[in-house]
């Protein structure tokens, strides 16, 4: 039987964070791009979890900070959502390519 | 006593604190009074009048020479002071500034009521006596050299005041410009007494040359074998002197600077700045070997024959003034270079008087007749306006040496000169033509049978009239303060001489002849050609100055459009990486954190040795 180390648990976050970082920088739709960032934040998650298991179990810091990274990331994309219903309701659109008021 | 001492700078900061009132009151738009604009300047003034002759007073009695000096730039090898030097010569220059300014201060409310810019005008006198009075409390010369310069704008300013009128605009220019060659003779004669110092004399932690020592600086100066870079240094100084002090062959300026109001010209460029050469001249005299000091002696004969001279035959007023003022300060230096210092302080204080008195005259008669200066329209004066004649009757006879302030001055110039024969003579010879030239002013404008009509003679202010009586006493009174030293045959002999130009002017201005050969008359009427000879540098100034504008036109234009291109090309591609797109800017950021990443791992691999 494997044991499972604080290795695997890297790779998955690893693993992760790269597929979130990948869809934010290569989806169209802004929602996925959301959806892609809260995918990263439950990739920092897992890394916070894993290292206060496995490093530093007398002390549930990372543990805490996990719950904070939760509750900020749901704010994040309530805020984020709310954007977006506002870009859509005047542009009609959440193409993130064809938005580009940055520009200026 | 001692209070108004310590208190000095007040005397200084007073008029900048009128200047920026003033100023502020014209942007904010607070009050539009004038009278409020010249209480205030007359308050300043006033304060500083009391306080400086308290000063004379405390310094004068106690024999004493106040100093105080604060670091201002150390650059390690060189030490930069500004400081405050009271003693009884500078505790003279500002009475006489401050005396002469609140007289001025108080006409100029009558002569400046009716134009525009009147507030502007009194901001500018303000700054004027800030930047003259600083130059005299110096106690080093950088700080001479700092307000020297301040005192040029402001007499920029001033003459430049009626702007909009071109001649007046493009005089004021070429009085800045002649001054600019003094103030560059005055700076670059610092910075080699600087280099000097330094490189032949060993000294480090150098004070610049400070008056009070400059007998130290003498001395070792004289111990070492330089003196002739030391005489550059001190020949630059005097010809910024001589530039500030209108002495022959740039006193071109002056006549130019007549173009400012009337009050102005009896402010600064008779009573005071052009005074200021005189006055630095006097502070470096301990340094300055016999060459130099024949050298003021020739300039001020020279000056004093040649503008006489020419004054002789101007025929407007103010112009003969100023040509009578460069005389009468050749006279001054010729005092400073036989080092009779105390003569040429009493001559420059009378004379100041005079000649501040002669010009609210001046333009008293100007207001009179709708600023018309030239003498031929003139005649008759006296008919319609007694008083003026008086008035200018008065600085006349001062002026000639004939009674007054400015017989006692001039029959002490003559006794400290006597021991010299050809000195007497040309002092002699330029009262002479001084006596004939303001005569023949008088009989000119207010005697005669000529009343020309259509001009209409208005009355004069209060305050005109004010200001000018008292001038007239501070021009009467000394005659009979000063004891006569000796009522010698000298003193006679040079009354005689005036009594006889009184007589050749009078007979001059019958017959309007001047009765000298015509070529010597010719000669004084053209001014020697000095204007020529000036606007023929001037023109070969401009032919070169073509040229330069040629040069940054093809070679600095071509360049900064090359550099221009090239930004602008660069930019345009750069400027690409911003498309506006979110996820373009996500993907630089992760791109860098990357690099930055790689560059810190690169850095512990190498460091580490693994």
């Amino acid at each position: 039987m494997l044991e499972i180390t604080l290795f695997h648990y890297l790779i998955l976050a690893l693993f992760l964070f790269t597929v979130g970082l990948t869809g934010i920088v290569i989806s169209k739709n802004i929602i996925k791009t959301l959806i892609c960032v809260e995918i990263v934040m439950s990739a920092i998650n897992i890394n916070f979890i894993a290292f206060t298991s496995y490093k530093n179990y007398m002390f549930l810091s990372g543990m805490i900070f996990a719950l904070f990274v939760t509750a900020i990331s749901a704010l994040q994309t309530a805020v984020g959502l709310l954007l977006i219903y506002f870009i859509y309701k005047n542009k009609d659109k959440v193409v993130s390519e064809e938005i580009e008021e940055l520009k200026e | 006593m001692e209070f108004y001492a310590d208190n000095i700078l007040l005397i200084v900061f007073l008029p900048v604190w009128v200047c920026l009132i003033i100023i502020s009151g014209i942007i904010f738009k607070i009050t539009e009074s004038k009278k409020l604009t010249l209480l205030l300047t007359l308050l300043s003034t006033f304060t500083g009048l009391i306080f400086s002759l308290n000063i004379l007073n405390y310094v004068k009695t106690n024999n004493l020479v106040l100093e105080k000096n604060f670091l201002w730039l150390s650059t390690g090898e060189i030490n930069l002071y500004f400081g405050v030097l009271t003693d009884s010569t500078s505790a003279i220059f500002i009475v006489l500034l401050m005396l002469i300014s609140f007289i001025v201060q108080l006409y100029s409310y009558g002569y400046m009521k009716d134009k525009d810019d009147f507030r502007k005008y009194y901001v500018y006198l303000n700054f004027f006596n800030f930047a003259m009075s600083g130059l005299i409390i110096s106690t080093n010369i950088f700080q001479t050299y700092i307000f020297w310069e301040l005192v040029g704008v402001a007499s920029y300013l001033l003459i430049a005041f009626y702007y909009r009128r071109e001649d007046v605009s493009k005089a004021a220019k070429r009085v800045f410009i002649i001054n600019r060659i003094g103030d560059f003779a005055f700076l670059s004669g610092i910075i080699i007494f600087i280099w000097f110092s330094l490189t032949y004399l060993n000294r480090t932690n150098l004070d610049i040359l400070m008056y009070t020592s400059a007998d130290n600086t003498v001395n070792s100066i004289l111990k070492s074998a330089y003196i002739n870079v030391y005489n550059v240094f001190c020949f630059l100084i005097l010809i910024g002197c001589f530039v500030k002090s209108a002495q022959f062959p740039f006193n071109l300026w002056l006549t130019d600077a007549m173009k400012a109001p009337s009050p102005v010209s009896a402010l600064i460029h008779s009573a005071t700045m052009v005074c200021a050469g005189i006055y630095v001249t006097i502070r470096i005299l301990p340094l300055l070997s016999q060459e130099l000091l024949n050298l003021i002696l020739i300039t001020g004969i020279v000056t004093a024959v040649l503008c006489s001279f020419i004054a002789a035959s101007q025929t407007n007023i103010k112009k003969m003034l100023a040509y009578s003022t460069s005389s009468q300060l050749g006279l001054i230096f010729a005092a400073v270079g036989v080092q009779a210092i105390s003569a040429a302080v009493i001559y420059l204080v009378i004379h100041s008087f005079t000649k501040a008195l002669l010009f609210l005259c001046a333009g008293n008669i100007e207001k009179k007749y709708n600023s018309i200066q030239d003498m031929d329209v003139m005649g008759g004066l006296r008919k319609q306006s007694f008083y003026d004649a008086l008035y200018w009757l008065v600085g006349a006879l001062s002026l000639s040496g004939l009674f007054f302030g400015g017989f006692t001055s001039k029959e002490i110039l003559i006794n400290t000169v006597s021991s010299n024969p050809a000195v007497l003579f040309f002092v002699l010879l330029t009262s002479y033509i001084s006596t004939y030239y303001i005569f023949k002013a008088y009989f000119r404008i207010f005697e005669g049978d000529k009343t020309i009509l259509g001009i209409d003679i208005q009355k004069s202010e209060k305050t005109m009239s004010a200001s000018i009586i008292i001038l007239c006493v501070f021009v009467i009174i000394p005659g009979f303060i000063f004891k006569l030293s000796r009522l010698n045959l000298l003193c006679l002999l040079a009354v005689t001489i005036c009594l006889l130009a009184v007589v050749h002017a009078y007979i001059s201005s019958k017959t309007s002849k001047m009765y000298i050969p015509c070529i010597l008359q010719n000669l004084s009427y053209k001014e020697l050609y000095l204007p020529k000879v000036y606007d023929f540098i001037e023109s070969i100034f401009s032919k070169a100055f073509i040229f330069i504008a040629l040069i940054e036109q093809v070679i600095f234009e071509n360049i900064v459009k090359c550099i221009n291109f090239i930004i602008r090309s660069v930019s345009k591609i750069i400027s690409k990486l911003q498309n506006g797109n979110i996820q373009t800017y996500i993907s630089y950021s992760i791109f860098s954190t990357g690099l930055i990443l790689f560059a810190l791992i690169f850095t512990y691999y190498v460091t580490e040795g693994v």
